[in-house]
Formats: C-alpha cells, structure tokens, sequence
C-alpha cells in the first residue's frame, strides 16, 4: 500500500494505492491522524483501493471521531464497488461522508 | 607417519626453510663458482699478461739500448777511422808543404844523394830512386839531390805512421822516389811510368789531399788506398806530386778490433757499397785477396736502399736478415771520406736476455699459478664445507623453527577440539606473542561471547515457552468459553445447532455463542471482533458476555445491540469494534427476529430449495460509536430449514494468487454439500477451504454455526 499526500485549496487529499489490512492499516493510521491534526478538510481518495480489512475499518473509525471531535471534516472519494459493499456491509456507509 | 602428520604445518614450514635455504645456498654456489672461476682465469690470464708486457717491454728496452750501442759503436768508430785517415791526410799535406819549401828555396838546403832499389835493403824502410823511361838523368841530378832532403822524413812517416805503408813522391822531371820497407820488389825495376797512375792524375790541379779509389796492391797485399798532394813552386808550376799508401788492412784493425757482444762487428762500406774492411773483407792466408762483397748485390730491399741513404752520408738503422739471421744494421758516415762504417749484430743476440728473463718470468708465473691453483682448492674445499654447514644449519634451524611455530598450533587444535565438545568453561593459553596469540585470545573471546549467547537463548527460549504455554492457556480458556457440548440440547427435538471456531492465532477474535433466552427461544450469535490475539481475546469476551446478558434478559436483537454497543464503547480506548449478528428463534413458531451490525449476511435454506443470501438491514458495527439504533428484521423457518452463519474469515481466506474465496464460492460450495449431518458440513466446508488456500498463510479466524430447524415437538 502507498499513500501520496496532495495539498488542494487547503485540503489535505491522501491518495491510497493497494490493500488496506493489518499489515498496512498502521501506516494510514499514522498518516490519517497527523492529517487531520493539521488540515481541516481531509480527502480519502479511495480510487486504487481495492481491499480493505476490519483493521482498515478501525483506522477509519478513528479518523472519523477524531474528527467529529475537532469539527473538521473527513471525506472519502471514489470509492470502488467492492469497497463500497464491505463498507455497507459494516454500517460504514453510515457514519461517513462520500463526496 | 600418517598422511595428517605428513601435512602438518611443522612439516610445511620445514620443507619451505630447507627448500629456501636449498635454493639460496644453490644460487650462491653458482654465483660463488662463476666468481671463483672467473678469477681463476683472470689471474691466469693476467699471469700470461704480465709475462707477455714483462717480455715486450724488457725486449724494447733491450733492443733500444742495443741499437743504441750499435750506432754509438757506429759513430765512434768511424770516428776512429777518421782520425786516422785525417792523419794520412794531414801527413800528405806537411810532405807537400815541405817539398815546396825545397823547390822555393833550393839554396837553403844541401844535396843528398838517392840510390836505386838494393836488395840489402829489403825490411829496411829506404827511399829508392827510379826513373822513367825517357829521363834525361843529368838533366835532372840537381833536382833529385835537392829532394834527397826530404828521404828521411819520407822513411820516417813510412815506418811510424799508422796505415802508412809506403811514401812516393813522383815529380813532373821524370823520377820517383819511392820510400818502404820492400826494396826487393824493386831490384828488376828499370824504370816506372808513375804519372798515368791514378794517385798522381787525380792530384794534378788539386790543391789538397786526394783519396785514389780502393785498388788493389800492385805488390799483391791486398787492398790499398792512396792519399796524393800536389806540390808546386812559388810560380804555381806543378813540381811533384805526394804520395802515401796505404794498405786498408792496417786501417782495418781499428774496424775488425771492433766487438759487439758475441756476434757483433764492425765494416766499412765504400761509395760503391762495397765492403772494403772487416770481417767480410776477407784474405786467403796466402795473400790473395778474394772478391770484394758488394751491398749492391743484395737482392733485401731494405739494405739496398740503406747503401743508398750510405752513399748519401747519412746514418741510419734497419734490421734484415742475412743468411737466414735476423741482424741489426747501423751505418754511419765517414766525415774524411765517402765511406760508411757499418755496425751488425745479431738479433737473436740482443735479444737473448730478453728470453730468458721471460723465460725466468714464465716459469715464476707458472710458480704463482700453481700456487694460485692451491689456494683456489683450499678455497674450493672451504667453499663446500662452508655450504654444507650451512645447509645443516638450516635444516635444523627449520626444525627448531617449525616446532616452535607449530607446538602452539597443536595447542590450539586441541583448545577448539574442547570447545566443540561443548566445554566452554576453558581457556586457551598460549603466549607466543604472534598471530597465533591473537587467534588463541578471539577464541577465547568467542567462547565467552558463544557462552553468554547460550544463556541468553536459554532464558529466551524458557521467556518464550512460557508465554507459549500461557497463551495456549488462554486458547483453551477462549474455546471453552464458546459453547462445545452441542448435545447441551438433546431434548430438543425441534433444532440441531453445530458450530466451530478455528482461530488464526493462539486465540482469536471471533465468536459465536448459542444458548436458550427461555424456554421456547434460542438465541445464535456470530460476531468478528477487528484485530487479532490476546486484545481481541479479551474484548470478545466481554462483547459475548455483554450479548448473553442482555439477550437473556428478554431483549430484542436491536435492543441488545444497542446496549452492548454502548457498554462497549466505554473505555474503548483502543477503539476495537465488533461485527455481530444476532438471531432469536422461536422454536414454536420458527419466527426468528435478528439484527445484522455490520457482519455478513448468513446464508438461509429452505426446505429442498438451494441455499441463498438473507436478506439484512445493514446497521452500523458495535463497539464504533455510541448511542447507534439498530433496526431488525423477522423470517419464519419451516421444518428443514438451515441457516448458516460465518465470519469473514470463510469469505476473505486467501490463496496464493491473492483471489478470495469470495461468496460466491460459499454459495456454490454449500448448494453442492450433503446436509445430512451439520457437523459433517462444517468439516467439508473447511476441508473445501484448506483446499483453495493452499500453503498461503491465513491471518483471520474462521468461524462457522449452522442451525437446523425441525420442527418437531
């Protein structure tokens, strides 16, 4: 998994590419935090996902308290259909924002 | 000796000092052998050198200090030679002078008588009067008794002069007067015709002392030469004419009395080359003058043309060879008259001293030689012994040197053979203050370091199988905590429940759970708790023991969801989160009321039809954020109806081609089973799954539970 981080209009877009699992889901926890303790508007461009395990699912549950607790926003964009199903599957689809 | 010893290192190390000390003692003796022999030839050479300038110098030297005697020899005869024929000369010119004095002063004197030749007289040095033919003897008488003066100093010069053998004054009046010792000679004499001879010819006109040529004595006493002055009278009318004769035989004892080393003699060669006094001027015994030899009639070019640079009046030197002798030739003029005096000695002669100093010199040569040739054998001998010494020397040294090196070797070999027994306790101690020290104290250091290394992995390995045995401790406390008495239910005849729960790691997220709410509810629970291990260990329990309570206290699947959810999310701080699905079964009725947060939908069949996807609300997971409703659904189970739940980890098992066992596959999978027995379908779908991962790791929990309706009361 790679992560490419883009500054857009002052919105931090991570660009992820690969699997999100236990082994990778530390990395973009660590990256996901840090973003959001810096930039109001964080974009997930989920474009080249195309997994993405429970542990992945922990770190996004966590991106989205953290930010509904400082009131900044976390956005997931492009999100493929297999993604999009595990995500409802979980009740995902619920607590997060698409744009 | 074994191989092993054979290629011992003492042995290596020996063979390698033998064999430099081999070639090193090789090459010095070849280099010791060239400079040996060179040496050898060199004084040898330089020997037969030393001989050779010795005998050229000593040649040169003699020869020059012969040559140079042979023409000082040269010059101081002929100087000899002159002295006396100046004095023949001189003897001429004061007979001459005298004479005159008698013709220009005829009164000054008396008359003496001169008689004709007497036998009496002969040996008797006498003047004797002869007259020619046609003198008129009375016409003459005053004139003859006039020179009658002159008789007496005539015989005196005859007799005492050295060469002088005769004295003649002939006049121009017509007599002679003729003073020697041989009046016998005489006595037939009647008259001489003198003025044609060529002593008196030559003399008329002259106004010195004339040389006649070499003639031979009209006496026959060999050789002769005659030296003639003119006589005039005070009106310059030629009067008389001097005459001295010699005989070269008596000049010749100056040249012949000459002696030059052995061989050596002196000569005198005329202006026709010939020789004309010495030793080649030769006289029979008898008196008869034999020919004259002549250089002319030498066929050597360098003679000829010395007589040549002779007739010239200079000097000079050459070596020829005569009669087959190698002589040297020094000639030398005469300043009196144009003769040489010629010097000869042979060369061989000269020479002599030269050979045998050289021969001297030769032999102490030859002496220094074999005395060279003796120390150079000593030396020889001196040189091998000296070599073998040495090679011994080097042969034991190699030994001593190669034991020494090698006993600390051994040492070690024998140090590391302990330490690969295992007894790392001892030390090697080898002092040798080498490389070999150095290799002994890292082999320490390693048996030190290896020492402490086994410790440290013992207690690792101790550390590590405690944990292990704890952790199997905690799978054996997590499996007995899902239930796996199956026959719990027996004596319900309306349902069959299995279930199985295969753990990724030692102990797992997942769990199911089955038990009665009451008498006539069954609740089935299936939930997957995110993460692996002890955490997720632990927050299932807590999650399962949640569940249970609040389901067995009547509640709806929402309600217990709802309320778990919100427990859950209390001190939650690792924000682990749980899938559940939750199923309450009225076993009267077959109504069963279940709610799905966040997990997979089971897989539903009803009677004889296929098996498909139940359809579920999908409701946010538990345990992610709080105060979440969850919504849930009712189905009614008929007689044979199976429900089948799972976790993901049937689903998302990976083969090595990362491709999912996917839904898809489960759909099929379990359309195709015998549903005969629940356990068996369990183990099937398991073995179906082992199958597809192959050797690829599995990392999630694989959780079944299957549920067969029965109906039958």
């Amino acid at each position: 998994m790679t992560i490419e981080t883009i500054q857009n209009e002052g919105a931090t877009i991570l660009a992820i590419a690969g699997r999100i699992d236990s082994n990778t889901s530390e990395k973009l926890q660590e990256v996901l935090l840090s973003a959001i303790d810096v930039s109001n508007e964080v974009v997930l461009d989920f474009s080249n996902v195309d997994y993405i395990s429970s542990a992945g699912l922990r770190v996004l549950l966590m991106g989205q308290k953290k930010s509904n607790s400082k009131n900044s926003t976390m956005d997931l964009t492009n999100v493929s259909e297999i993604v999009m199903q595990v995500l409802e599957t979980v009740g995902f689809s619920k607590i997060l924002s698409f744009k | 000796m074994s191989d092993k010893m054979k290629k011992s290192i003492r042995n290596k190390l020996m063979s390698m000092s033998v064999t430099v000390a081999f070639i090193a003692i090789v090459l010095l003796s070849i280099v010791s052998w060239k400079g040996f022999t060179d040496m050898k030839n060199s004084s040898e050479i330089m020997s037969e050198n030393l001989v050779n300038v010795a005998t050229e110098n000593s040649q040169k030297i003699i020869t020059e200090q012969a040559i140079d005697e042979l023409n000082s020899i040269a010059k101081s005869t002929s100087s000899t030679v002159d002295a006396r024929i100046q004095a023949i000369m001189d003897e001429a010119t004061i007979l001459a002078k005298t004479i005159e004095d008698l013709y220009a002063n005829p009164d000054d004197y008396g008359q003496k008588e001169i008689f004709p030749p007497d036998a009496k007289n002969t040996n008797i040095f006498t003047s004797q009067l002869v007259y020619s033919e046609h003198t008129d003897k009375n016409e003459v008488q005053d004139e003859v008794l006039l020179l009658g003066n002159v008789t007496s100093m005539m015989n005196n010069t005859c007799e005492f002069l050295p060469g002088a053998s005769s004295v003649h004054v002939g006049t121009e009046s017509g007599f002679i007067i003729m003073s020697d010792e041989r009046s016998d000679l005489k006595i037939d004499l009647d008259y001489i015709e003198y003025t044609t001879r060529s002593w008196y010819t030559l003399s008329v006109g002259q106004n010195s002392s004339t040389w006649t040529e070499v003639f031979e004595d009209a006496y026959g006493r060999g050789l002769a030469i005659t030296c003639s002055h003119p006589i005039y009278d005070p009106l310059g009318e030629l009067k008389a004419v001097v005459a001295i004769g010699c005989q070269l035989s008596e000049i010749s004892s100056i040249i012949t009395d000459v002696a030059i080393g052995q061989t050596g003699h002196a000569i005198v060669v005329d202006n026709y080359g010939d020789v004309i006094m010495g030793k080649q001027f030769l006289q029979s015994e008898d008196g008869i003058v034999e020919e004259k030899d002549n250089f002319f009639n030498s066929a050597d070019e360098q003679l000829l043309e010395a007589t040549h640079n002779m007739i010239e009046g200079n000097s000079g030197i050459i070596m020829l060879d005569i009669n087959g002798e190698s002589v040297f030739l020094s000639y030398h003029p005469l300043a009196s008259m144009p003769w040489s005096v010629v010097t000869l000695i042979s060369v061989d002669e000269v020479l002599e001293p030269v050979m045998k100093g050289k021969e001297q010199t030769s032999n102490l040569a030859i002496l220094a030689q074999q005395e060279a040739d003796k120390i150079s054998s000593s030396t020889l001998i001196a040189m091998i012994a000296g070599m073998t010494a040495s090679a011994v020397a080097a042969l034991l040294v190699g030994l001593l040197y190669s034991n020494k090196l090698a006993s600390p070797i051994r040492k070690l070999e024998a140090g590391v053979r302990e330490i690969a027994k295992g007894k790392l306790e001892g030390r090697l101690e080898i002092k040798t203050g080498d490389e070999i020290e150095n290799l002994a104290e890292a082999f320490n250091i390693m048996t030190t370091d290896l020492k402490n290394h086994i410790l440290e992995l013992t207690n690792i390995t101790a550390e590590k199988e405690k944990i292990g045995a704890e952790l199997n401790v905690a799978t054996q406390i997590q499996s007995s905590m899902l239930p796996s008495d199956f026959d719990t239910f027996k004596e319900y005849s309306e349902f069959d429940i299995h279930a199985s729960m295969i753990p990724a790691k030692e102990v797992g997220g997942d769990f199911y759970d089955f038990f009665l709410v009451d008498d006539r509810h069954l609740g089935v629970v299936i939930a997957d708790v995110s993460g692996k291990g002890v955490p997720a260990a632990l927050f299932m329990v807590i999650a399962k023991t949640l569940i249970k309570n609040h389901a067995q206290k009547g509640e709806s699947p929402s309600d217990i969801l709802a309320h778990t959810n919100n427990q859950l999310n209390q001190n939650n701080d690792a924000l682990m989160f749980v899938t559940a699905w939750i199923g309450i079964l009225n076993i009267d009725t077959g109504e069963m009321i279940y709610s799905n947060a966040g997990h997979n939908p089971p897989l539903i069949k009803h009677n004889n039809g296929d098996f498909e996807y139940l359809q579920c609300d999908t409701n946010f997971i538990i345990a992610g954020l709080e105060d979440i409703e969850y919504t849930q659904s009712s189905i009614n189970l008929k007689q044979g109806d199976i429900l089948y739940l799972y976790t993901d980890g049937v689903t998302e098992a990976t083969n090595s081609n990362k491709e999912l066992y996917s839904e898809e596959r489960l759909l099929e999978k379990m359309n195709n089973l015998d549903t005969y027995s629940l356990k068996t379908m369990i183990e099937n779908i398991k073995n179906d799954i082992d199958v597809f991962v192959g050797d690829a790791p599995q990392h999630d929990d694989i959780t079944m539970l299957i549920l067969r309706f029965r109906c039958e009361k």
